[in-house]
């Protein structure tokens, strides 16, 4: 296992982006499954009440592009303190040009800025932490992290696996430079040969193999989480709250039990917003207003996984606003 | 110990099936029923009746319904 460490750098604030519009998952899953009883088994077994879905037409720069402007605003940052723009996100606004560009000019962020997307899905966000850090430390600079997905534009309306799970959502995460600021660590995993279990095919629709990913997250996400903490001699009562991509709630409960984490430390929101892929670790900082130390992992799609233990201030700014 | 026809009753009741069409030896996706939401529906329903927890590494390994009776029997 790999162990990458960054020092020196501070997550100024969060803000999340939710679509205004909902769909009440009860109803949507009797729709799909042609079953009330049905619905009802498919609600409790994932724990996803409403899920917060995009307008027709919007898109995840869209989302992202109103969470910055709100958080450069909220920390008092003028676009021309910006050294780097990234964006994760695998349904972007345009293949070509990317959203991170495209972010660019949004923003009015200045010209000669590192600006690039990171195509990962549901375990992007601490990859793109990571590298965020690292642009932070380069530049000597404020780097802005995109993270975001519109999923609703790629589900197929009647697909069982996908429909009662996935929703949209768009996030900015400003990180500062800062010589006090609490170490950060962070590991990834790849299990190509499991790819199949999720994909978005070019011109189609997400599919999913909902128990070879469960599979996945049981017992090589779990086993992965693990040994991360025995390497870097930490434990779950080191950390204020455990906050997992929101896949299905009652998996991260489960999760979070076999990880030994007191319920009361699991940070949840997507039983009221969904699953919004890589966003959902964002969203939920913001939704539950998450500090301290953190310990944060994302597993999906690839397959692939990410795990960081971050340090979220006191003085940080965390808000949600909707689109 | 948990008779087997009660719990087949009783899996047969989340699953929406007739009794009669599931056994012990009855594997995962052989019904149509039985996917991957319904088998987490099934660890949930089982832990709050029976108070049988399964640990999550686990949960992948449960292929037959006799895997699940096994959790649960004592």
């Amino acid at each position: 296992m790999q162990i990458l460490k960054v020092d020196g750098v501070r997550i100024a604030g969060i803000c999340a982006c939710l679509p205004k519009g909902s769909e009440d998952n009860f109803a949507r899953c009797a729709e799909v499954y042609g079953s009330e009883e049905r619905a009802q088994s498919v609600v409790k077994a994932t724990g996803i009440v409403t899920r917060r879905i995009a307008e027709p037409g919007v898109t995840s720069l869209d989302l992202c592009v109103a969470a910055a402007k709100e958080l450069l605003a909220s920390c008092s940052v003028d676009a021309s303190e910006v050294g780097a723009v990234l964006s994760v996100t695998f349904t972007p606004a345009r293949q070509m040009p990317c959203n991170a560009c495209q972010a660019q000019r949004l923003l009015d962020l200045p010209e000669d800025i590192v600006a690039f997307d990171i195509g990962l899905a549901c375990s992007g966000y601490a990859y793109g932490l990571y590298i965020a850090a690292q642009l932070v430390q380069h530049t000597g600079k404020k780097v802005l992290l995109l993270d975001g997905d519109v999923q609703s534009a790629v589900t197929r309306r009647d697909d069982e696996a996908t429909v009662p799970v996935l929703a949209d959502a768009g996030t900015a995460t400003l990180l500062v430079p800062d010589v006090s600021a609490e170490s950060w660590s962070f590991s990834f995993m790849s299990k190509g040969g499991g790819g199949d279990a999720l994909q978005l095919p070019f011109g189609g629709t997400i599919s999913m193999d909902g128990f070879a990913v469960f599979s996945f997250v049981a017992m090589d996400v779990s086993r992965f989480i693990k040994e991360y903490m025995a390497q870097i001699g930490v434990t779950p009562e080191s950390f204020d709250r455990f906050v997992p991509h929101q896949a299905n709630i009652y998996m991260i409960k489960q999760l979070a039990k076999s990880l030994r984490f007191a319920p009361e430390k699991l940070a949840v929101s997507g039983d009221q917003v969904g699953n919004s892929a890589s966003a959902t670790v964002p969203v939920t900082i913001a939704w539950t207003n998450a500090r301290g130390r953190l310990l944060v992992s994302g597993f999906g799609g690839g397959l692939s996984a990410s795990v960081a233990s971050v340090f979220l201030d006191q003085a940080a700014v965390l808000q949600t606003i909707e689109f | 110990m948990v008779a087997k026809e009660r719990f087949l009753e009783f899996v047969a009741n989340v699953l929406d099936v007739p009794a009669g069409e599931i056994s012990l030896g009855t594997e995962y996706e052989s019904i149509p029923q039985w996917d991957s939401v319904m088998h987490l529906r099934l660890v949930m329903e089982l832990a709050s009746e029976y108070g049988a927890d399964i640990p999550i590494e686990k949960v992948p390994e449960i292929k037959t319904l006799g895997a699940f009776y096994d959790f649960i029997k004592d």
